[in-house]
């Protein structure tokens, strides 16, 4: 017995509009979602591709627990191998504690910065000279950022990541009225090319609909990283640095090093993960902007800005930044799968060549439909001129 | 579409329980290390494979 149920008529209008959602959004956003998916993979691997590259800095043997130098003759070595330009910044990796990368520019506030030198936290010793975006890993990230086309293409970048949600979440929706008769995981492999690859494009989606939400809801909150750092320098960054807003830069800055001590005093067990110099962009013409990290896995990607007097070395300020902030730092890694070893970045590689299956089998499923209701419409179209004649 | 035969058919678990599993395994993965790094990858293959194996499965009504 077929039962057909009373209101079919409004869930089959529903079904057709998710069906016209779900279409129409993923057309649009397919070229550029394949070429995020496809430049994205070799970026998860940026690390190990870089060092294979030789566009990572070989780090010298020393022997085990060889103290490091002051960071002022770190700074001075940055700065002497630059001559003309200025130190804007210091970071600290964590993964690479024994080097230290210092970003220089013409001026302090030159975004983003001209060089950046790698240099030996125990000998001062410069180990790489680059510039920033250098080699092909450089090409890719800034292909897969922005397309080249700056902050419009990051914010276009960061629009397809929405539309593509909405193809996510039509998916969901439409998933349910075409497994009503199949059971998880059925692929018809008897019958046409079209309903096999219908049944590959509903399993490999429905299963990865968690993570494929995850990196494209992140990747749009990326997209939107410089509006949100000018909105902390306009906001929290000012009204920290206000008692401050006319006073000149001081002519002779205290020690790097002095103001490094009173920010990891004053921060407790957390670590220095960059410092900002005075005059730049990430600080004020008077501070020293020492940015603190704290020390478990989770708090290790929230950073705490230190204030520190440039002329007196004085901490005048520390805070933790907005939760706008936060919410960046914590989709970083969400997004690039870099952040749990070699085994998570292969099964984010793996996942990576799962959605672009799904791409390409939808693609493939409307160009199939497209094919088969072409004749019709013509047959259609033929007999409704023929009609008046007839 | 609105046509039903039989039992209500079970759409949702299985896509629920691997959508939940990637949820833990992605925050598990960020809030903590080592281990648990490994263990959220292993979770991962393990659905993996899972719904590979779901797809290639042969059916006994020959589909």
């Amino acid at each position: 017995m077929i039962s057909v149920s009373l209101g079919a008529a409004p869930r089959l209008r529903a079904f057709r509009l998710w069906s016209l959602i779900h279409t129409w959004t993923s057309l649009v956003s397919m070229a550029f979602l394949l070429l995020l998916c496809l430049t994205g993979l070799p970026l998860i691997f940026h690390h190990e591709l870089n060092h294979a590259l030789g566009y990572e800095a070989a780090v010298p043997d020393l022997a085990p627990g060889t103290p490091f130098v002051p960071l002022d003759r770190i700074a001075a070595a940055a700065i002497a191998h630059k001559p003309g330009e200025v130190l804007q910044f210091l970071y600290f990796d964590p993964d690479e504690t024994n080097t230290v990368l210092a970003g220089l520019g013409k001026t302090l506030k030159t975004a983003p910065s001209d060089s950046f030198v790698v240099l030996d936290r125990r000998t001062a010793q410069v180990l790489a000279d680059d510039k920033p975006g250098a080699g092909p890993i450089g090409f890719l990230l800034q292909l897969h950022t922005d397309m080249f086309l700056g902050l419009p293409g990051k914010l276009f970048l960061g629009a397809m990541g929405l539309v593509f949600a909405a193809t996510i979440i039509s998916g969901i929706v439409l998933y349910g009225p075409f497994m009503k008769k199949l059971d998880f995981g059925t692929v018809r492999r008897k019958r046409s090319s079209r309903i096999k690859w219908l049944d590959w494009h509903n399993l490999i989606g429905i299963s990865t609909l968690a993570w494929a939400l995850v990196v494209g809801t992140t990747g749009t909150v990326n997209t939107w990283a410089d509006l949100m750092l000018k909105m902390w320098q306009g906001g929290q960054l000012a009204e920290m640095t206000a008692p401050y807003r006319d006073v000149p830069r001081p002519l002779t800055l205290v020690s790097l090093d002095a103001a490094m001590s009173t920010a990891r005093t004053a921060a407790g067990t957390m670590t220095p993960r960059l410092v900002a110099f005075p005059g730049t962009g990430f600080s004020s013409n008077n501070h020293y902007a020492v940015f603190m990290a704290g020390s478990t896995p989770l708090t290790a990607r929230l950073l705490m800005p230190a204030l520190i007097d440039a002329g007196t070395g004085q901490l005048t300020d520390m805070r933790a930044m907005p939760w706008y902030i936060q919410a960046l730092f914590l989709s970083q890694p969400l997004h690039f799968g870099d952040y749990g070893g070699l085994p998570l970045k292969i099964i984010w590689a793996v996942l990576d060549v799962a959605t672009i299956v799904v791409l390409a089998s939808g693609l493939y499923l409307w160009l199939v439909r497209r094919r088969s209701a072409l004749p019709r419409l013509t047959a259609s179209r033929t007999l409704t001129t023929a009609e008046p004649g007839e | 579409m609105t046509a039903t035969r039989g039992a209500p058919h079970r759409i949702w678990p299985i896509p629920a329980m691997i959508a939940a599993g990637t949820l833990i395994s992605l925050v598990g993965a960020l809030v903590a290390d080592g281990i648990w790094d490994r263990l959220a990858a292993l979770l991962l293959l393990v659905m993996s494979l899972y719904v590979l194996a779901a797809g290639l499965r042969l059916r006994e009504n020959g589909r």
